[in-house]
């Protein structure tokens, strides 16, 4: 029994979840397939010459910009390193796919927008336009998935993970392990 | 019964076992058919099948090893690689009985691990003893209305034996503190070494006068029982453990149950009903494997130890013409007073970096609220720790304070300055026993066999919300008198997710108010015994694993003396 799964962590969730600003209850939802947003031509489709399974060329450039802005590469590694996106195509082609078609509409205004195109600075107005809509929450969750998950799901390339925080990956610690215990030590 | 040396082949889809283990035949009757292999499972499996009985145990999850765990935060949170899939097994919810439930749209409901040790494995192996004060609070604080508040049928000291058997047989690093409650022998493992976050709440907690004390954790700080020590990797709460440092029962009892050669464990073996005789008594299990294949096991007594979700659950699909309403339940009261624990959370940012993403989940823990108390206008308790946060992914997610921007640059770039510096003050308290708090088949929703859906109704009592907001304020308190130059806290509401799942089959003397008796023993089916965390009858402060794996300790040295007096 997790104690708070452990107990705990279901109330952290819960908050975890309730704190994305608009993200609304849906995003995680894990629903039934819906193989109609698998497309063949999506299947077909390539970015930076690799391939897509659920994100049409002009839609993976649109939300790879985005993921961008979101989490912008500092010494040289953000969303867009880490392969955010493609974590993204991966899920909404697989695990996320009962959301797929409500991602596809709210990405559509963007594609619509030009947002790939925009400078920097109107990209970052643009967002800050959208930011409490459920389809911004659930562009961040994805974004966020992306970049911090296991490289197996398609992100969390390039190290992210350790190169973001600024940690050492190590399979296991001695102590001490922080200043705080390592002063109490000495 | 016919024994056999080699795995039988029952499917075309054979079920992995990792060891060699005795294998007991369909059509034979063992003397113990045990559904579950979690916390309560484990244990009986161990004790039953060391008391010389035949067992066959039957988990509906996979027998996983230590080598098949990895620190996949999205595939354990988002995809629920331990705890199963919603496609696979949906649940609903309503927060009340007027409601119609609805299928949960993010985590489950009820959260548990699927597979051999149940949620042990993914537990984060914090481990307290209850103290006398939660076996007879009913006598001691009076009726509480709207409630099934209850004194326990047994006491602290009853169950004191047990607590440190199961402290030794899984392997508990601790120390006992002044004030434990009376422990028969010391803990078998100093406790692990301090992290930052200990360090932290330690000072916060004396600056306030109050007293933390080092954490008992169901995790080894030395090599125990042929067990390697925990090497400090920072992945317990929600994770198995890749060198079976953590006290699941699938590293500590599973394995001594299978060297019994008396004991089989069944994993992919999805039990969908209880059978009875015309006389009323429990006569074996069906259940579906991985084929979703239909199966049966004789026995000459069934043991549900399948959680407070689950068991609840069988018992209503077991219904028959002789039990109505569900088998066990002349009571009515299978699957209500659901008791999760209350949970808050306040965090904290400091200084220097604590590092939090090392080690295990929990260091030290403070008891010093854990009575109720008239004073504060409400009834409650509970403890408290310092800790992690979570992993990478949800720090990113959720774990900047609220006055953080939440994307962009400066986002970015507050990452790694508050990923090492933030921890965590963890309360964990009462939850009533409220009727309407259940667990109950949803009319409508169905799992991959057809199995209808756990349908939770639950709200917290006034006074379990009023406790988690006096919590919050006191971890806001440790955090500032330790010096965070930021602290801000989860705020409290009702909870919707539990992974505690206590209470939906409570023990008591009397057939009217309660489902098994003292020993376990239903009180309708004389060979039909209920044991796990559906048993308890009051919830705690919390961390209930250890109460549940003593009650199992308990149960089966009992369920041994009943087989060996003939009386089952």
């Amino acid at each position: 029994m997790l104690d708070s799964t452990d107990g705990q962590h279901p109330s952290r969730r819960a908050f975890l979840l309730s704190s994305l600003r608009g993200a609304g209850g849906g995003w995680l939802a894990l629903h039934l397939p819906v193989l109609g947003a698998l497309s063949g031509c999506a299947r077909e489709a390539s970015l930076n010459g690799e391939p897509l399974r659920f994100f049409r060329p002009e839609e993976a450039r649109v939300f790879e910009a985005m993921t961008e802005r979101l989490i912008p590469s500092v010494e040289g590694i953000g969303a867009r390193e880490a392969g955010a996106v493609h974590f993204a195509d991966q899920g909404l082609a697989g695990f996320f796919s009962g959301d797929a078609e409500f991602f596809r509409s709210g990405l559509s205004e963007l594609v619509d927008a030009g947002f790939a195109d925009l400078a920097v600075d109107d990209q970052i107005r643009y967002l800050e336009g959208i930011e409490d809509t459920p389809f911004f929450g659930f562009a961040f969750a994805l974004t966020v998935f992306g970049t911090f998950s296991d490289p197996r799901h398609g992100g969390g390339r390039q190290d992210a993970i350790h190169r973001i925080y600024g940690i050492e990956h190590r399979p296991g610690w001695e102590p001490p392990f922080g200043w705080y215990d390592a002063e109490v030590a000495s | 019964m016919t024994a056999r040396t080699a795995p039988t082949v029952r499917t075309a889809r054979t079920p992995r076992i990792p060891m060699p283990q005795r294998t007991f035949g369909e059509e034979g009757e063992v003397d113990f058919v045990i559904v579950g292999s979690g916390a309560s499972g484990g244990v009986l499996a161990a004790e039953l099948s060391r008391a010389g009985f035949d067992v066959v145990v039957l988990e509906q999850g996979p027998w996983r090893t230590a080598r098949d765990f990895d620190h996949d935060e999205v595939g354990h949170w988002i995809l629920g690689s331990l705890t199963g899939s919603p496609e696979d097994d949906p649940q609903t919810f309503r927060a009340d009985p007027s409601e119609e439930a609805r299928v949960a749209s993010g985590p489950p409901p009820l959260i548990y691990a699927r597979g051999v040790g149940g949620s042990s494995v993914h537990f984060t192996a914090n481990y307290w003893r209850l103290r006398p004060v939660d076996f007879r609070e009913r006598s001691l604080w009076g009726p509480i209305s709207g409630t099934g508040f209850a004194d326990w049928p047994l006491t602290y000291d009853e169950l004191e034996p047990y607590y440190t058997r199961a402290e030794w047989e899984v392997g508990v690093s601790g120390v006992a503190a002044p004030g434990d409650p009376r422990r028969s022998r010391p803990y078998p493992m100093p406790p692990l070494p301090v992290k930052s976050s200990g360090v932290l709440f330690e000072r916060g907690a004396r600056a306030m006068g109050w007293n933390p004390q080092p954490a008992p954790m169901a995790i080894l700080s030395e090599a125990y029982d042929g067990r390697a020590p925990c090497m400090h990797c920072g992945y317990c709460m929600g994770y198995g453990c890749e060198v079976d440092a953590k006290s699941s029962t699938l590293a500590s009892m599973i394995p001594k149950a299978v060297a019994t050669n008396r004991c089989e464990i069944r994993p992919d073996s999805t039990v969908i009903r209880v059978e009875t005789s015309a006389a009323g008594r429990a006569t074996g299990v069906v259940y579906l494997d991985a084929d979703g294949v239909e199966h049966r096991q004789r026995g000459k007594a069934v043991v549900l130890a399948a959680n407070g979700a689950e068991t609840p659950r069988l018992l209503f699909m077991s219904e028959s013409s002789a039990f109505p309403h569900g088998l066990a339940n002349g009571s009515g009261l299978v699957g209500k007073y659901l008791m999760f624990n209350g949970q808050t959370a306040s965090h904290g940012v400091f200084e220097h970096p604590l590092n939090e993403y090392r080690s295990v989940q929990v260091t030290r823990i403070m008891m010093d609220f854990y009575d109720a108390d008239p004073a504060r206008g409400f009834y409650g308790g509970g403890g408290m720790d310092g800790r992690m946060f979570n992993g990478p992914l949800f720090f990113a997610l959720g774990g900047l304070p609220p006055d953080m921007p939440r994307w962009g640059e400066a986002y970015r770039r507050a990452l790694p300055d508050y990923f090492v510096r933030t921890m965590e003050v963890a309360g964990h308290t009462t939850s009533l026993a409220v009727e309407t708090n259940s667990v109950s088949l949803d009319p409508v929703a169905r799992d991959r066999w057809g199995r209808p859906a756990i349908r939770t109704t639950y709200h917290d009592h006034p006074d379990d919300l009023a406790m988690m907001q006096f919590f919050v304020e006191r971890g806001e308190e440790i955090l500032q008198a330790a010096g965070a130059r930021k602290v801000w806290s989860s705020p409290v509401g009702p909870q919707t997710l539990g992974a505690h799942l206590l209470g939906t089959c409570r023990m008591g003397d009397d057939p009217e108010t309660s489902v098994v008796d003292r020993f376990h023993r239903s009180h309708e089916v004389p060979n039909l015994f209920i044991c796990d965390g559906s048993s308890l009858v009051t919830s705690g402060r919390g961390q209930p694993t250890l109460t549940i794996q003593a009650l199992a300790f308990r149960a089966a040295e009992h369920m041994a003396r009943f087989a060996r007096a003939g009386e089952i």
